[in-house]
């Protein structure tokens, strides 16, 4: 782990350079621990990242060297507890796949010779870790997708990609909670909202994500909407 | 008791002191631009530095008061009238019940900073009512900037004849060297090596330093870019991390770009700097086309000057 300041008052905790979900565990641990610790009320933000968690604190609460000292001890606690198996929660989420959801998973199935069906599975069969929540509010960033369906970013953005649409990017995938251009692969759409009424987020960095499929009635009944031929917005 | 919004400017927003704490849910911070005059703008008027001010870009905002109150204004030069007394900025002032406020264009600076004794009365989104367009939070509208109609409401006022004559303003002093005409100079901004400096080359690592760059038209309230000589650097993109206030990334073009309140949360380019707090105040101020140069601040210095300002207004951060 190694700490180093950012500026007069923000600095990150770099962990393993690999991306895996031990780090990821490891991460988790040790921001629970800084929240449960003296220092949690000089903290203003805390942003985890994959392997990396941003801190930007309070100058007038606190200052390095302390902090400093605090973020080594609940490191420490974090290792020890991540020798003990942790289950993270299971969030399912359902998912609309289709054509009219999920304008790119004709062309996914060309340039793979995978079936459209073969596609979905793959996509649901995998569970997926939060590695981080940015970007936009409420974005997730989940991996690992099965290396078959992986698909590089469009070449050219979408402008404006419906709230819901579930998409890949590399070996990544996600759903935009509000609609905004983008550029990752839509495969389909999830209707139940990412961000709540009062804009709290349904996911943390470090749950697990299950997508469930579901069909077009079931899609409605929850409240999802078609965008009919979005791919040309 | 409210303002009436007449012409809404060019971009004129609500600010606070920011959306803090929701970063880790993708939150963009936003947030007054150049803290230190939104600060002496409430400062000025004895309200708490957490009331909401208006950030005038660029000037050519109009505001009707619907009944008398006392304001300041701190920060850019933009040719104040009230209707047609001319006014200075860091300053209180009174204004009547239907005269109205006016701003022209910017003559130094590009930003200047509106409070309203009391401060203005909004609602609060993730505990702010800061701007943020990106996001479609705060302000009058899910993050639209002012415009024609909108009405500003704040608190009832007592106005004696002590605020009428004894009106409160910043001394010279404090603010003089930050918002002098630069046009024809270059300006410095104090910069900590970024958490990336080390994989760029002594070679970039020099060039960042010693060149002038030129601050771009497209810069925003997300971002100043700056052209120049471009960095040579062969690094690809890095895993995604979070972004802070100031940090200054160098994408595949070479070019620096440094990343203000309304940035993204995540971003995956190579950070070689991190502007210190009073730089990115400082450059809030600088019109496009003007000239800068980076320089490596002490952070424990930056530390005492930036806790000492916290300090003295107030402020938790």
């Amino acid at each position: 782990m190694k700490i180093e300041p950012l500026n007069e008052s923000s600095l990150l905790v770099s962990f393993s350079d690999e991306i895996s979900e031990p780090v990821l565990d490891l991460i988790r641990l040790f921001c629970q621990q800084l929240m449960r610790s003296s220092v949690r009320t000089a903290i203003i933000e805390l942003v985890p990242s994959y392997n990396t968690v941003m801190l930007v604190y309070r100058l007038t609460q606190t200052d390095y060297d302390s902090l400093h000292r605090e973020l080594q001890q609940c490191y420490q606690q974090a290792q020890r507890q991540s020798k003990q198996l942790i289950r993270p929660r299971v969030v399912e989420l359902p998912v609309f796949y289709s054509e009219t959801t999920g304008p790119d998973l004709a062309r996914i199935s060309q340039q793979t010779g995978l079936s459209v069906q073969d596609i979905i599975n793959r996509h649901t069969q995998t569970q997926y870790r939060v590695y981080a929540i940015g970007f936009s509010p409420g974005f997730p960033y989940l991996a690992s997708v099965d290396s078959l369906i992986a698909q590089p970013r469009l070449t050219a953005p979408r402008k404006n990609v419906p709230a819901g649409s579930v998409g890949i990017a590399d070996t990544q995938t996600g759903i935009y909670p509000k609609a905004s251009p983008g550029g990752w692969n839509i495969i389909g759409n999830c209707p139940e909202p990412l961000l709540d009424s009062q804009l709290s987020c349904r996911l943390n960095v470090g749950d697990t994500v299950q997508f469930v499929t579901i069909n077009e009635r079931e899609f409605v009944a929850l409240g999802g909407k078609i965008t009919v031929g979005f791919n040309e917005l | 008791m409210s303002f009436k919004v007449i012409n809404g400017g060019l971009l004129s927003t609500l600010q606070d002191l920011g959306r803090l704490g929701h970063s880790h849910t993708g939150f963009s911070q936003g947030g007054s631009l150049d803290l230190k005059a939104a600060c002496w703008a409430n400062y000025l008027l004895g309200n708490s530095m957490d009331c909401a001010v208006i950030e005038i870009t660029l000037g050519q905002l109009s505001l009707q008061a619907q009944q008398s109150t006392v304001f300041a204004v701190c920060g850019a030069n933009m040719q104040m009238h009230i209707n047609e007394r001319p006014l200075q900025p860091w300053r209180s002032a009174v204004i009547k019940a239907g005269e109205t406020l006016s701003f022209g264009h910017c003559r130094q600076g590009m930003r200047c900073y509106l409070s309203v004794s009391g401060g203005f009365k909004l609602p609060l989104q993730l505990g702010s009512v800061a701007t943020v367009s990106r996001d479609q939070l705060g302000g009058l509208n899910a993050g639209a900037k002012l415009q024609t109609g909108d009405v500003l409401p704040f608190s009832p006022v007592n106005i004696n004849k002590q605020h009428e004559l004894n009106q409160q303003c910043v001394p010279a002093t404090y603010y003089q060297h930050g918002y002098q005409s630069t046009h024809h100079s270059w300006v410095n901004l104090n910069v900590f090596k970024g958490p990336q400096w080390h994989l760029f080359s002594a070679k970039d690592q020099q060039a960042f330093l010693q060149q002038h760059f030129v601050l771009d038209q497209q810069s925003n309230r997300m971002a100043a870019k700056f052209s120049g000589e471009p960095l040579r650097s062969n690094i690809k993109g890095i895993v995604s991390q979070g972004i802070n206030l100031g940090a200054i990334q160098v994408p595949p073009n070479g070019l620096p770009v440094a990343l203000l309140n309304d940035r993204q949360t995540l971003g995956g380019y190579a950070k070689i700097a991190n502007l210190t707090s009073q730089a990115c105040w400082k450059l809030a101020q600088l019109p496009p086309g003007c000239h800068v140069q980076f320089t490596l601040a002490d952070l424990a210095n930056e530390q005492a000057s930036l806790r000492q300002f916290y300090r003295f207004f107030g402020i938790n951060l």
